[in-house]
């Protein structure tokens, strides 16, 4: 989905059959695949509005040591497309996020299990409730006959208040642009560039608590070591960066298929109040990615479709104190995933039956040099699904989809476990006159499996609603 | 034409702005890997020197050093122990960056050259060691006699609330008994310093002081006043709710002891037993100054009338061999001492303004190196009778 955009209802884009079963309006080109705003123009060239509101909840105690034992995120969206004249086109989306999470297990800052070493917790499990408004704004022009240019920003700020001691207040606030270009090579072949520079800060308050005691809180240096101190100092985490991302489409009859890489920055700086830095330090991260997805349809009736997806990413990433500036942390991750799908139009009903592989091997390799932990184990992520996608009507779109995921863990991480998990997902899509009513919901299940410890467990439920107008 | 000229300016931008930032190259030293290399001197006479060396290695004796930054647990520096060699050097092994505490602490027999006797003591040493880069060596560190004592001065709340009257009444003395038997308070004095820089003061053998307020009962040998292990005893300017009076003072009606002056109408609490002045001459209260004063807990005999200032104050001498504790406190660390350094090698409160309403306590309760710079750490909010956490 494009940079910024929330879902559209597709069915494939939340439940994992986004080869094989994409949904009615998702398209496999360099806007909506690649994240490239110049191609917006020549992406969708309908104008609409969309109303949505999107509830997931999540709940169990499978998780990392860190987590929340309860996810809860709700947002209203309201998002719109207008094509100015022939050779613009404006996206805009306005979105309210309220996200609850229930029992966090000490961790005070909005993303605890992030790649950099600098976690910043309390001593007690607490619920948090975060909300804020996001907004995004994308433009395209065609500026020459074959020729595109793009840009977008995304700002979005979260307050979130613990309800316990040490009643922390954490403020998220994260702007990033986009600048694109877009170019058609000939009627099949187009290409794309993509530059992304990104600016975040996460900023706790701590404040004295009502019995007059100063919070007790902890700076953790990776996993293993941390500092232990009173303080009320208010303590920043700002991190910015850039990704540049190329990206190339093909299309013709029997192919279609999209191809981006690209390489992405981040330099991190964690410190309290001023200019006092003793406590936290640096970190800096760079990533190599590559992802496509290629769809080919044996015959000129499209009956059949045989769909092929890869993705890559390579980490490297190191942190340093501030003092004199030793190397604390340095880590190398390396990510395949790749997807296999088969999906069928059935000749006598308006059904198409689709079926996928998707296959995970992450390779993590985590050097903490401070506490003088040393880690490596491969991880691996099996899911199967199988879906359909049934005309049920002239207005109505039926979907379902079941998948079955297998996810093993090397000890050595001790963070999930091996597990296996199964979810449901239905949607349907009602259409009149130019309005188009979509609801999905989602349900799944995770448990432990061959655990020597106890059982553990954790569901999830998703509910999608969403009202389109055509223009 | 156009067109192209247009596409190259964007790409030429494109790849400026991607170079103009640049990834940073990795640091070359990895932390957890540092070495720190410390030799201890006896300077106080008890090791004969080693003619070789030159001078008198403290040789086979336990070393610790702690971390000034990371923690063991919640309440806890992380540790590292060693051995000192026969060189009196010990070594200290792939470890953070940060600052440390060295201790060293020898309980050795001393044998008097003079007359045979024999008798216990305690060598300690310590050093602050700043570990950022690679190896580090602390070429020496000087052993001295310690001055022990299960019973600790362990805060110090002197600089008064937060206030704009002038109040600061409410100033108080804990102590605590860091061993595992019970101790007596019996006669034992309470004294605040003589706040003079002596440039003699490291060779006398007395400290002078100004007040001297003694426990009720006899001195040593007394067994009416019980402290228990790790108690703590909080001993009040005065005994009463000083919230009362000004809103962020404390409310010391609870404590254990009160300071009591029967020479200058001072405040009794009748509920509260008295620390009673034991100078006629003094009609002041126990108070202390407010940024920069010593506070002496000493066993409560053999101390006497020393000189008369010219303005005609009695000072009041206590031996240096009947101190138990003595912590000097002072909201500059460049300020010049006022209490020998065998008693306290440092400061405590460095940074505590006056009507801040902060006290300064010990690190962790009866944590003692005699040099309070390193034993002492400041509060936001006094903790009366408990340790912080």
């Amino acid at each position: 989905m494009a940079f910024g955009q929330e879902t559209n209802g597709s069915l494939g884009q939340d439940q994992g059959m986004n080869l094989t079963l994409p949904g009615p309006d998702v398209r496999l080109d360099l806007y909506q695949f690649a994240g490239n705003m110049a191609w917006l123009k020549r992406s969708d060239r309908r104008n609409w509005s969309r109303y949505s509101l999107n509830s997931s909840g999540s709940h169990g105690d499978l998780k990392r040591y860190w987590d929340a034992d309860g996810v809860y995120l709700n947002r209203i969206i309201f998002s719109g497309q207008k094509h100015l004249e022939s050779s613009d086109v404006f996206y805009g989306q306005m979105q309210y996020n309220i996200n609850y999470f229930q029992r966090v297990n000490r961790s005070i800052e909005p993303e605890p299990y992030a790649l950099d070493p600098f976690v910043y917790t309390d001593s007690t499990p607490g619920d948090f409730l975060y909300r804020g408004p996001q907004v995004f704004v994308a433009y395209s022009r065609k500026i020459a006959p074959d020729f595109y240019l793009g840009a977008s920003i995304d700002y979005r700020i979260d307050r979130g208040l613990k309800d316990v001691f040490t009643r922390p207040e954490i403020i998220h606030r994260s702007i990033g642009a986009s600048f694109d270009l877009a170019y058609c090579l000939s009627d099949q072949i187009n290409i794309g560039l993509s530059l992304r520079p990104y600016d975040v800060r996460d900023i706790t308050k701590l404040v004295e608590q009502p019995n007059g005691q100063v919070p007790f809180v902890f700076r953790y240096r990776g996993e293993f070591r941390y500092i232990s101190l009173i303080s009320k100092a208010d303590r920043t985490a700002k991190y910015r960066g850039w990704e540049i991302r190329p990206s190339f489409s093909y299309k013709d009859k029997r192919n279609e298929g999209v191809l981006f890489g690209g390489y992405y920055y981040r330099w991190q700086e964690v410190f309290d109040g001023g200019a006092i830095r003793v406590r936290n330090g640096y970190y800096q991260a760079q990533h190599y990615f590559l992802n496509g997805t290629w769809r080919f349809f044996p015959d000129s009736r499209r009956r059949n479709l045989l769909a092929l997806g890869y993705y890559f990413r390579y980490i490297e990433d190191w942190a340093k104190e501030p003092v004199a500036g030793f190397m604390i942390d340095q880590d190398f991750y390396t990510l395949h995933q790749i997807r296999i799908g088969y999906a069928r139009n059935l000749s006598i009903l308006p059904l198409k039956l689709a079926t996928e592989i998707h296959y995970g091997y992450f390779n993590p390799r985590r050097n903490d040099y401070l506490a003088h932990r040393y880690r490596k184990g491969i991880i691996r992520n099996t899911e199967y699904n199988m879906g359909l996608d049934w005309q049920a009507g002239r207005a109505i779109q039926l979907r379902g989809a079941i998948a079955y995921q297998i996810y093993k863990e090397a000890p050595v991480w001790n963070y999930f476990h091996d597990y296996k998990g199964l979810s449901v997902s239905l949607a349907s899509a009602y259409t009149w006159n130019h309005f188009r009513l979509d609801i999905l919901t989602r349900w799944g299940a995770k448990n432990t499996i061959q655990s020597t410890q106890s059982v553990r467990s954790r569901s999830d439920l998703n509910i999608l609603l969403q009202l389109v107008h055509f223009y | 034409m156009r067109i192209a000229k247009k596409i190259r300016i964007l790409i030429t931008g494109l790849l400026i702005l991607m170079f103009s930032s640049c990834a940073r190259q990795a640091p070359t030293e990895k932390d957890g890997r540092l070495c720190l290399t410390a030799i201890f001197a006896d300077g106080s006479g008890v090791i004969a020197v080693n003619e070789q060396l030159g001078y008198a290695p403290v040789a086979y004796s336990r070393v610790t050093l702690e971390s000034r930054l990371y923690n063991a647990d919640p309440h806890t520096f992380a540790r590292y122990v060693a051995k000192t060699d026969s060189l009196g050097r010990a070594v200290f092994r792939d470890i953070p960056a940060a600052d440390y505490i060295i201790s060293l602490v020898k309980d050795t027999t001393y044998v008097n050259p003079e007359n045979g006797a024999t008798s216990q003591v305690t060598l300690k040493g310590h050093a602050v060691a700043h570990v950022y880069s690679e190896k580090v060596q602390l070429d020496t560190i000087k052993t001295s006699l310690s001055l022990h004592s299960d019973v600790v001065i362990n805060e110090v709340y002197y600089c008064g609330p937060v206030n704009r009257a002038y109040y600061f009444y409410d100033q108080f003395v804990e102590l605590y008994n860091a061993s595992d038997s019970t101790r007596y308070l019996d006669g034992m004095i309470l004294c605040r310093n003589r706040a003079y820089h002596n440039p003699a003061m490291d060779s006398l053998d007395y400290i002078q002081v100004i007040y001297v307020y003694q426990f009720p009962g006899e001195p040593r040998t007394g067994r009416t006043y019980p402290i228990e292990p790790h108690q703590f005893v909080v001993v009040a300017q005065d005994a009463a709710d000083h919230s009362a009076y000004i809103d962020n003072a404390l409310d010391l009606s609870g404590a254990d002891w009160e300071f009591y002056n029967p020479y200058g109408g001072d405040l009794d609490n009748p509920d509260v037993p008295n620390v009673v002045n034991a100078i006629p001459g003094n009609s002041t209260d126990f108070m202390i100054n407010l940024v920069h004063d010593a506070v002496i807990l000493a066993d409560g005999t053999g101390y006497y009338y020393g000189e008369v200032s010219s303005h005609g104050y009695q000072y009041i001498h206590v031996p240096v061999n009947t101190v138990l504790d003595a912590v000097e406190y002072s909201a500059n660390s460049e300020k010049q001492k006022e209490i020998t350094t065998r008693l306290d090698a440092g400061f405590a409160g460095v940074g505590i303004a006056k009507y801040s309403g902060k006290s300064t306590e010990r690190r962790s309760a009866g944590f003692d190196t005699d040099n309070s710079s390193l034993d002492f750490i400041n509060l936001d909010t006094p903790t009366p009778g408990w340790q912080h956490k």
